[in-house]
């Protein structure tokens, strides 16, 4: 254990202490709010140009309307604040003659028009029947073409003000008045709270909004979290073994100690490495939740468990990307062996989608039992609210640290057999024959060692 | 794998003798390292056969071979980083046989070596040191940095050392725990004279205060001008082994070296001559059995005017030319 811990804080040292680990303390935080800084920066950046629209309106009754709304939107919604800065396009409409005979044609004639940019989409009001066919008939849908379907702004806008004239509308052909009408038709809300909470002195309270939805962040953040530090700390091991290789350090080190002992030691020291990062992150966490006030929000069982389980996922995957790094004689071998490994290690994204919705269910408890999976998964449900029973993260750490063994158990014989191997890299047929038979295996007759023995 | 005959191998193959007197004083056992019938494949390949070998204790072993030979596969087996196929036969180092760690105080240097580019000399001193449980490391680090005479570099980073200093540096790194067996494997290569004479006269100290040195080479000179025992591995499989001195003896007083006024006088066609190595200034001639020196001398003087005529035994570089010979030879034939 002794030379492994030296091991180890070499390896620890060797690591924290270059420009890459500092710069990497900065970068990491970045690239994980990567997608939000992003959006926040372009939040603005937004296509001034008039989008206009084509509207056919088979009933006749909406076009007039929809133009006076398309006027007021273009004189009020489209400004900031201050009343003067664009930040909207302006929505130009235009009414389509619907005495065409043809239908296809005409549609397709629009579609055309949309392919060449000249319009932004169109819509059809109604279902071009004849009138009388269809005068007996509610409206119900409104259909709208375009090639920019993720950009949502006009359908939202062109409901919103078609539902509007057609319940004014109707209430005019039941003869009720405006006001009875949206009454009646006043939308009920939902109005999403959090759980009760117990507090001291028997009572029960419901719990701060801010605490229920900083739980459902944090969640998601440390699972994501324990990605990026699968990553940060368990590929490099990869690298730094086939270092070692190349400069033929290796074996002067195995003069010393045991495979095991020196690829535990290196596994350990970014083990010591990973914890750390997520220290120092948690530290910096806490200074600002404190500094803003919402210290008490910080959410430490759950981070006791990262840590946990952080160490256990770097043990399970150091050692993986360890024995690739002993099997690789170069950085390409390596790569083309990482992959496989990235992929089990993306296990957990996968199925993030069904874990948020629905943490509890049994898909989310066995899936947050595959080994590879646990780390991630078992931290993301913990977080959510609606608790999980306390034997689960328990049987997952358990779980995650027994996996972890067997992988340094077996990446340690692939190791012992990939660190002086020179020459043609490993396959993966190759590198599971050494994990579960080792290399050069070839028995002697059993009474060779009796005679070595009597001799 | 082809190998030597039996005879043949009967024929060279010498039991070691006992320590010699000026170490026989110090406690011992007397073996620091016995191999017994090891054999050791990588799939088909068997890179040592059956091989059996005894290292005497506060002795310098040489070990020599050609490459591929089977000295570093045998090296690694004694450092316990390959473990003999199953059940052929025993490696006991130093007493021990646990197979799955290295043996307990011996220094390793292998030929593929390399260290720590990034760390500081000092620095990479002390993670030897730590690593190999020394109990004062600060003291142990500054009496080798003073023995090998590596002061001025040890604030510096191991990728910006010479070559040579990087070498006593990794020489360090195997005897700083002051083992009771070191194996070194080329430890003079990349050395300049003064720098190989300083390691030299290192070794030799180690020796005499009771460390078991092996020493595997090419080079012939240096094995035998610092070798007490000698150990020939062909093939996998052990064609060599005894003292210098006897292995020389076994082999005769076949060879005289001829020195001539002119360098490039032709010795061809005198009786009794098997084989002629010509060095240069010297031709070393291999003789035949029942040959006559007194014959030879006078038919080498009629050649030119003699400086030196010295009748002596085979060099070891000689022996192990002849031994490599003999055997592809015996392959060819088979």
């Amino acid at each position: 254990m002794r030379k492994t811990l030296v091991l180890a804080v070499r390896e620890f040292h060797a690591a924290v202490r270059t420009k890459t680990f500092v710069i990497s303390l900065g970068l990491m935080p970045l690239m994980g709010s990567a997608g939000l800084i992003v959006a926040f920066l372009l939040k603005d950046e937004v296509n001034l140009d008039d989008r206009r629209y084509a509207i056919i309106d088979w009933t006749g009754d909406y076009y007039d309307e929809l133009a006076d709304a398309a006027d007021a939107h273009n004189q009020r919604s489209i400004f900031a604040d201050d009343g003067i800065e664009q930040i909207k396009p302006r929505v130009r409409l235009e009414q389509v003659e619907t005495d065409s005979p043809n239908t296809l044609a005409l549609q397709g004639r629009l579609s055309d028009r949309v392919r060449k940019g000249d319009l932004f989409g169109f819509a059809e009001i109604g279902t071009g029947q004849s009138a009388s066919a269809e005068s007996d008939e509610l409206l119900t849908t409104v259909k709208y073409h375009t090639n920019n379907p993720m950009n949502r702004d006009f359908p939202h806008w062109l409901g919103r003000q078609v539902n509007e004239i057609a319940r004014e509308q109707r209430a005019q052909a039941e003869g009720l008045s405006l006001e009875v009408a949206k009454r009646l038709t006043k939308p009920v809300s939902i109005d999403e709270k959090p759980l009760y909470v117990s507090v001291a002195g028997g009572g029960v309270r419901l719990a701060e909004e801010t605490d229920h939805y900083v739980s459902v962040l944090a969640a998601m953040g440390l699972a994501v979290l324990m990605f990026l530090i699968i990553f940060v700390g368990a590929i490099p091991l990869t690298y730094s073994v086939l270092e070692e290789k190349m400069q033929r350090s290796a074996e002067v080190l195995l003069g010393c100690v045991t495979p095991f002992q020196f690829m535990m030691g290196k596994i350990l020291g970014m083990v010591g490495v990973s914890v750390t990062i997520m220290t120092i992150y948690i530290v910096i966490g806490f200074c600002v939740a404190a500094v803003n006030g919402y210290a008490h929000l910080m959410p430490s069982a759950l981070i006791n468990w990262f840590l946990l389980y952080q160490a256990g996922a770097v043990l399970m995957f150091g050692s993986l990307y360890a024995a690739i790094g002993a099997a690789c004689n170069d950085m390409k071998d390596a790569q083309n062996l990482m992959a496989p490994a990235s992929l089990v290690a993306c296990v957990p994204l996968f199925v993030i989608r069904p874990v948020i919705l629905e943490p509890n269910s049994t898909f989310s408890t066995l899936i947050s039992f595959f080994p590879p999976a646990t780390p991630m998964l078992m931290i993301l449900r913990q977080g959510l609210p609606g608790s999980i029973p306390v034997w689960q993260p328990i049987l997952g750490i358990i779980i995650v640290l027994c996996t972890a063994l067997c992988c340094v158990f077996l990446a340690s014989r692939v190791f012992r057999v990939g660190i002086l191997m020179n020459g043609k890299g490993a396959n993966v047929k190759e590198l599971l024959q050494w994990a579960f038979y080792g290399v050069g295996h070839r028995p002697a007759r059993p009474e060779r060692r009796k005679n070595a023995e009597a001799a | 794998m082809t190998t030597l005959s039996a005879t043949r191998r009967s024929q060279i193959a010498t039991t070691p003798p006992p320590p010699r007197d000026d170490v026989s004083a110090m406690p011992h056992r007397r073996h620091a390292v016995e191999i017994i019938h090891v054999t050791k494949s990588f799939g088909p390949t068997v890179a040592v056969n059956d091989l059996s070998l005894k290292v005497r204790e506060q002795s310098i072993c040489g070990f020599i071979g050609p490459n591929g030979s089977g000295k570093t596969t045998t090296l690694r087996m004694i450092m316990r980083i390959y473990r003999p196929d199953e059940g052929a036969g025993l490696v006991r180092v130093l007493g021990q046989e646990e197979l799955d760690a290295p043996p307990k105080r011996v220094g390793y240097l292998p030929e593929e070596r390399g260290l720590y580019n990034r760390m500081t000399v000092r620095d990479i001193l002390r993670f030897y040191a730590e690593l190999k449980g020394v109990a004062n490391v600060n003291a142990a680090v500054d009496a080798w940095i003073e023995r090998m005479h590596i002061a001025d570099a040890t604030g510096r980073r191991v990728d910006s050392l010479s070559k040579g200093n990087t070498q006593k540096v990794q020489f360090i790194t195997a005897v700083i725990d002051d083992p009771r067996l070191l194996i070194l494997d080329e430890p003079f290569s990349g050395l300049d004279p003064v720098s190989a004479d300083l390691l030299h006269n290192v070794i030799l100290d180690l020796r005499q205060q009771g460390t078991t040195i092996i020493y595997s080479t090419h080079d012939m000179n240096m094995a035998e001008r610092m070798c007490d025992d000698v150990i020939m591995i062909y093939r996998g499989i052990k064609v060599l082994d005894g003292r210098l001195e006897d292995i020389k003896r076994e082999f005769g007083t076949d060879t005289i070296r001829v020195r001539l006024d002119h360098d490039h006088v032709s010795l061809n066609g005198i009786e009794g001559v098997a084989a002629i190595r010509d060095f240069g200034r010297v031709q070393e001639l291999r003789m035949t059995a029942g040959y006559k020196s007194q014959r030879v001398l006078r038919d080498v003087m009629e050649r030119g005017r003699v400086l030196q005529f010295e009748v002596s035994n085979p060099s070891l570089h000689d022996v192990f030319v002849r031994l490599a010979n003999t055997d592809a030879a015996e392959a060819q034939d088979a």
